[in-house]
């Protein structure tokens, strides 16, 4: 049901006034709602049917029909009352994902007391209707929706119903989580910038040089094009024709910083930063990541890609 | 991305569909006694559609098939000869329809349909049979109604235990308040009249007699009305209870004078009664649907009372609508009465100028024989009496014009319509006034319910001669089989001719316990229909009409609105939806007065940090509101001060002082 | 029996001859010691923590010590140790700094975890162990620790169970411009400390701790520290919320306010004066929020009236 935009926002005001958001929600009469649905109306209008046969016909016992497909609606709402009273729904996990791709929550529902609730459907224009069935202590439902921007994705307000067990009323909940689930920037390739203040580490490898200017290296024979100036002479002296082959070291782990990527907008660095990450990973070499205030020791493996994407994530959040 | 369903869209499970199967034969099954038996037809082809549908060939039937049953299904009600307009064609269309739709249902939408159809239909029911039995069937159908409901609703859920279980919990949680509304709402006179209200056959005595009708209603043994007494009934062979007085002949009908075809000629307004002599009963009857307008009385009636009952010159009462329910009314009866002057006696006189020459031969030469008309009428009936006459439920058909002459000189078995026709137009041939009346004779008395009831076995006709200034009743069937009189019809022919019984009477007539159940079951169906068919109509009704005026549709519908208003209110209240205001006490109470004078406290705000913004917002009461968050404060917070009533005053008096 | 109002003026005026304008967090300190508690100063070095202490020590003629809490500092530093006593020629207790009855405890996150919790424990349990016996410390017992900032660097911060067993957690911030003025053209400061009188005796204060517990909580208070504890652990800002002895310690702090203020009984504002102080240190949001911040939300969003 749509309402007038002005309507709508204090509606909205007054539901997150009613139903605050928490970990942990406990459904209990401030927060279920109750009316009947249209088929419970038409319910009504049937008794209302069978009340006037009685009457236009005389028939006691179409009296008797009547009230009690009335009095049958009411008792419904109290069924229907009672699969969502006492039911707690609890703030489990929430996923990290690439951004753009479908991100997860996971909420666990309980019940003081083992009882058979029926199903129970949440409902949200992201992921239409989802149904769990509510039998016996606890059961865990996972809700997905879409993400398009990297950052926080919080689980939004969604409507927890129940029509069980006649379908005549509706009893529901806007149940709003303190559950966040993270999107990490969609990686995007960009060349690294080298940064003046790299820590020292030990060379061990020559897997970890480029050419360069810094240190010597090796010599090696001499190509056309080599600058004289690093002709290695005591060399020259004995006809060869030998130049000095400088190096500059690359520390074993790479630092993926913020700094190296200069000139572009916080997003497009951060996407970057995730290339280089995946890259990493792919090439299985160690990393840390430098982020304005923040920074995560080189390392391997999978728990550490997701603790720095975690990371990437949550850049900019209040910290 | 998932997409929403609407709900009422969903495809129901399979599970639900063979529930819906079952439920559906629950609700058709019972209906096939009153309807047309290929209806049942009917039933079993959808049956095997539906079976092919729930072994997975998951298709609606296509829509020019369902067009076609229906044509075929309406052509079929015609051809049943059931009348264009009236309840029974309407309720054969919508079980028709209750069939031929489940051939499509496939959604949620469709089941539900269905099991609102199938509560309407369990009205319909109750309509036609509405006995102990046929409220059983009814909770049935009810359950049968909830549990497609539920299964309806619980979809991939379903499970036949829970559900059965749950839909019992409904209904067994409904009851306490179906029964408040069956018993304080009022009974209304019905909103407007139904035409042709005609449910099943007419039965009992009707305004045309011929000789063979009463045989036919001789075979049933279905009970036709009961009568309870106030103080003691009269004797055994009095029990003659009246019904039509018929006095118009046509050689071989006996018609009524006051017909149901031309209720238009009904005379109008209060008529002269026959006066009651000194001894009198009363008693009440409980009178069972027979589709007909007339009452029955013990001989001789004198007082009704009756809702519409109303009392015609020739000695009958009728209802102005035909008795489409069980109906109960209050009589008074005289063992004697004494007769106004009749003004239409030449009515009574009439006979057709042709047929049975014969006998009016015969008749008149015994009157000229005869001295008097008395003695007259002894010798008819001695003539009975010695002639091999015989009393049988199966007499032969007298179909010839001269069907009377037939009788009395041929055939000479015949039934009590036989003989009252025969002695009746033998008294008309001697110019002496007579007619015929339909009634029933005898009953059986209930010990357990203390009530005469009254089987369509029972049906009797006899004779009225107008001699010595007053209708006589004149029975020739004693003349014939004096038996009769005192036994009833089945006690009598089995003793003297057993197998003129229908089948049904003659079992178990002789097992004690068969016959005490039996016993024990009539009453049941007695207290049955005093108390729950008829429950209030004269009681509560009168008790409310008494005190708001003639009820009327609109009171009728603002009375059900506040029933439901009252119904929604409990609800609204039980689930916390809403809540009674409650009178605050102090010191709370003048915080919010100050509160709706100055605007709301933040949520977080003590008192004092309130009152002190409060004070900078509005200086000129910087004192006033810094005196009141004290008292508040010490009203809310010292266990000491909390009981102190004139500090409460003081606040009140000081809010009042602070807000003007 | 002294009036505890009357001594409370006394006693701010009196300290705010050393420490000017801080009258607030010397009220609490003054109740937190009420209360029996300790105390942990947390505050940028030279704000005056060590003359809050020393002022304290001496307005309540406390004994008073003072450790200075180093990265080399031994538990036997604190507590005290068995020397043996050649004249006697068996080893004796020596007992260190903690047998006081006010001990500051200077820098207490400079010191390692073990001197730390040396320390802690006497907090606790009033009593220190060596060797195998048992020595009470005197009655009263009052810790002030002073703590840096967590961020500087080499300290070892207190895990959050330590941290529960302070009573409040007070800093002073620096001095308005008023009192830093005064401060700069004066000659006050520490040595004004040897004039203050003190304004109870030890046998006063302890009358007046037996107090705190006569004074009385009515209902809609209690609902409402129940309703900010409650809020602490269920509202989903937190991470930690107030532990039970975390909400006891309020409790015993909101009297110990209403005390001071010259009532016997306890209202809402007491409450919402001690909170920031007890709670402030108990809790941690979900990220690392700023607690002061966290508390603040906390105070908005209990109502004060249960509805």
């Amino acid at each position: 049901m749509r309402w007038p935009a002005p309507l709508q926002r204090r509606l909205d005001a007054w539901v997150s006034r009613r139903l605050p958001p928490g970990r942990q929600v406990t459904l209990n009469q401030s927060r279920i709602f109750i009316v009947p649905t249209r088929q419970g109306l038409l319910m009504l209008g049937l008794a209302l049917v069978v009340l006037l046969v009685a009457i236009n016909f005389e028939s006691s016992l179409n009296y008797a029909l009547g009230f009690w497909l009335v009095a049958m609606l009411w008792a419904a709402v109290h069924l229907t009352y009672r699969n969502l009273s006492g039911l707690v729904v609890q703030a489990e996990t929430a996923g990290l994902v690439e951004a753009g791709e479908n991100v997860s929550y996971s909420l666990m529902l309980s019940s003081p007391r083992s009882r058979y609730r029926g199903p129970l459907e949440f409902r949200h224009e992201d992921w239409g209707q989802v149904g769990a069935e509510m039998d016996g202590r606890d059961t865990q439902v996972t809700l997905s929706r879409p993400t398009s921007q990297r950052g926080r994705q919080p689980l939004p307000r969604f409507r927890l119903e129940s029509r069980y067990p006649f379908g005549l009323v509706v009893a529901w909940s806007h149940i709003k989580m303190d559950l966040d689930a993270w999107a990490y920037p969609k990686p995007v390739e960009q060349r690294l910038q080298p940064v003046g203040t790299e820590p020292e580490g030990d060379v061990s490898n020559d897997h970890f040089v480029q050419a360069g200017t810094e240190d010597f290296h090796s010599l090696r024979e001499y190509q056309a094009g080599d600058s004289v100036h690093r002709m290695h002479w005591p060399s020259f002296s004995r006809d060869e024709l030998v130049v000095k082959h400088f190096v500059d070291y690359q520390a074993a782990d790479q630092w993926l910083d913020w700094h190296a990527l200069p000139g572009l907008a916080v997003e497009m660095r951060l996407s970057a930063l995730a290339w280089h990450m995946l890259r990493c990973q792919q090439q299985d070499r160690p990393f840390g990541l430098r982020l304005p205030g923040y920074e995560i020791e080189p390392d391997k493996g999978q728990r550490h890609l997701e603790r720095c994407r975690r990371a990437l994530a949550e850049f900019g959040e209040l910290r | 991305m998932t997409q929403f369903v609407p709900i009422m869209h969903r495809v129901m499970p399979l599970p639900v569909l063979w529930v819906l199967l079952l439920v559906q034969g629950v609700m058709v099954v019972p209906f096939l006694f009153y309807l047309p038996p290929w209806l049942g037809v009917v039933f079993v082809l959808v049956l095997i559609w539906r079976w092919r549908v729930t072994h997975g060939d998951m298709r609606k039937a296509p829509r020019s098939l369902i067009v076609l049953a229906m044509l075929v299904g309406i052509g079929g009600l015609l051809l049943s000869g059931l009348r264009a307009y009236n309840l029974d064609s309407a309720v054969a269309l919508c079980v028709l329809g209750y069939l031929l739709k489940s051939l499509e249902v496939m959604r949620r939408r469709d089941g539900i349909f269905q099991a609102y159809l199938g509560y309407f239909l369990t009205g319909i029911f109750l309509l036609y049979n509405y006995t102990p039995v046929g409220a059983l069937v009814a909770i049935a159908m009810v359950l049968a109604n909830t549990l497609a409901l539920h299964a309806v609703t619980a979809d991939q859920t379903f499970c036949w235990k829970r559900g059965t279980k749950l839909s019992l919990a409904l209904m067994v949680a409904a009851v306490p308040i179906m029964i408040a509304g069956f018993l304080f709402f009022p009974r209304l006179p019905p909103l407007w009249s139904i035409p042709n209200d005609e449910r099943g056959a007419q039965t009992g005595m009707s305004d045309e007699v011929d000789p063979g009708s009463v045989a036919s209603l001789a075979q049933s043994t279905e009970p036709a009305f009961r009568v309870q007494f106030e103080g003691d009934p009269p004797p055994r062979q009095q029990w003659y209870w009246r019904g039509t007085t018929l006095g118009e002949f046509n050689g071989r009908v006996w018609r009524a004078r006051f017909r149901d075809r031309n209720r238009f000629q009904w005379p109008r307004g209060q008529l002269p009664l026959a006066q009651p002599g000194a001894e009198q009963f009363e008693y009440s009857v409980l009178l069972e649907a027979t589709q007909q307008h007339w009452l029955y009385f013990l001989d001789w009636p004198t007082q009704v009372r009756g809702q519409e009952a109303y009392v015609l010159p020739d000695g009958r009462a009728a209802r102005r609508n035909s008795l489409s329910q069980t109906y109960r009314y209050e009589a008074q009866s005289a063992a004697s009465v004494t007769w106004p002057n009749e003004t239409a006696l030449q009515w009574y006189q009439r006979l057709p100028e042709q047929g049975n020459e014969a006998l009016r031969q015969w008749g008149l030469e015994l009157r000229q024989n005869a001295g008097s008309d008395a003695a007259y009428i002894d010798a008819i009936l001695n003539h009975i009496r010695t002639e091999p006459f015989r009393y049988t439920l199966q007499p032969p058909q007298y179909l010839s014009a001269d069907s009377l002459s037939d009788f009395w000189f041929d055939g000479r078995l015949g039934f009590c319509s036989h003989y009252a026709s025969a002695v009746a137009y033998l008294a008309r041939v001697a110019g002496i006034p007579s007619r015929l009346v339909g009634g029933y004779l005898g009953g059986t008395y209930n010990q357990s319910g203390d009530f005469i009831q009254v089987r369509q076995m029972e049906a009797h006709a006899w004779v009225e001669l107008w001699l010595n200034g007053q209708w006589q009743r004149v029975d020739p069937t004693a003349a014939v089989a004096p038996g009769r009189i005192d036994l009833n019809l089945d006690d009598w022919l089995s003793e003297d001719n057993p197998s003129d019984l229908p089948f049904g009477a003659r079992f178990g007539r002789n097992l004690g316990p068969f016959n005490d159940l039996r016993f024990w079951w009539d009453s049941v169906q007695y207290q049955w229909q005093v108390s729950i068919l008829n429950y209030q109509q004269s009681n509560a009704l009168g008790l409310l009409e008494a005190r708001f005026g003639r009820i009327n549709p609109w009171h009728a519908a603002a009375s059900m609105a506040v029933f439901l208003g009252v119904l929604g209110l409990l609800m609204a209240w039980f689930t916390g939806l809403l809540q009674l205001p409650r009178r605050q006490p102090e010191p709370w109470a003048s915080l919010r007065r100050v509160e709706r004078q100055y605007g709301n406290r933040h949520t977080g705000e003590t008192v004092s940090d309130f009152m002190t913004r409060l004070a900078y917002e509005h200086p000129g009461q910087r004192e006033a509101l810094a005196r009141l968050a004290q008292l508040i404060d010490t009203l809310a917070y010292d266990p000491q001060a909390m009981l102190d009533a004139s500090r409460r005053r003081d606040l009140k008096q000081r809010v009042e002082a602070c807000l003007k | 029996m002294t009036d505890i109002a009357t001594v409370t003026q006394q006693l701010l005026a009196q300290a705010g001859k050393v420490v000017s304008g801080k009258d607030e967090v010397v009220r609490l300190a003054w109740v937190a010691i009420l209360s029996d508690g300790h105390v942990l100063l947390e505050d940028l070095p030279g704000v005056g923590k060590t003359s809050l202490a020393q002022t304290l020590g001496r307005l309540l003629s406390l004994d008073y010590q003072r450790v200075q809490f180093t990265s080399d500092l031994l538990p036997a530093d604190v507590i005290g140790a068995q020397v043996y006593r050649r004249d006697q020629e068996a080893f004796q207790f020596h007992p260190g700094p903690v047998f006081t009855q006010l001990l500051l405890a200077d820098e207490l996150n400079r010191a390692t975890p073990k001197a730390q919790s040396a320390l802690l424990e006497a907090m606790e349990e009033g009593q220190v162990s060596s060797d195998g016996v048992t020595h009470a410390l005197p009655v009263p017992f009052h810790v002030i620790a002073t703590q840096n900032p967590q961020s500087q660097a080499g300290t070892y911060p207190l895990p959050e169970s330590q941290l529960d067993r302070f009573f409040m957690r007070l800093s002073l911030g620096y001095p308005d411009l008023e009192s830093e003025k005064g401060l700069l053209s004066g000659t006050r400061g520490r040595s004004l400390l040897a004039e203050l009188k003190p304004v109870l005796t030890a046998d006063q204060l302890q009358a007046l701790k037996a107090e705190v517990e006569t004074v009385k909580v009515s209902d809609a208070v209690l609902s409402y520290v129940m309703r900010l504890v409650h809020s602490s652990r269920e509202s989903g800002l937190c991470r930690l919320g107030l532990s039970p002895r975390g909400a006891l310690a309020l409790m015993t702090a909101a009297r110990a306010m209403a005390l001071v203020e010259g009532r016997r009984y306890v209202m809402p504002d007491d409450v919402q004066r001690v909170f920031p102080a007890v709670a402030g240190h108990r809790i941690q949001g979900q990220r690392e929020h700023d607690t002061a911040v966290l508390v603040q939300q906390l105070l908005d969003e209990v109502d004060v009236i249960a509805a």
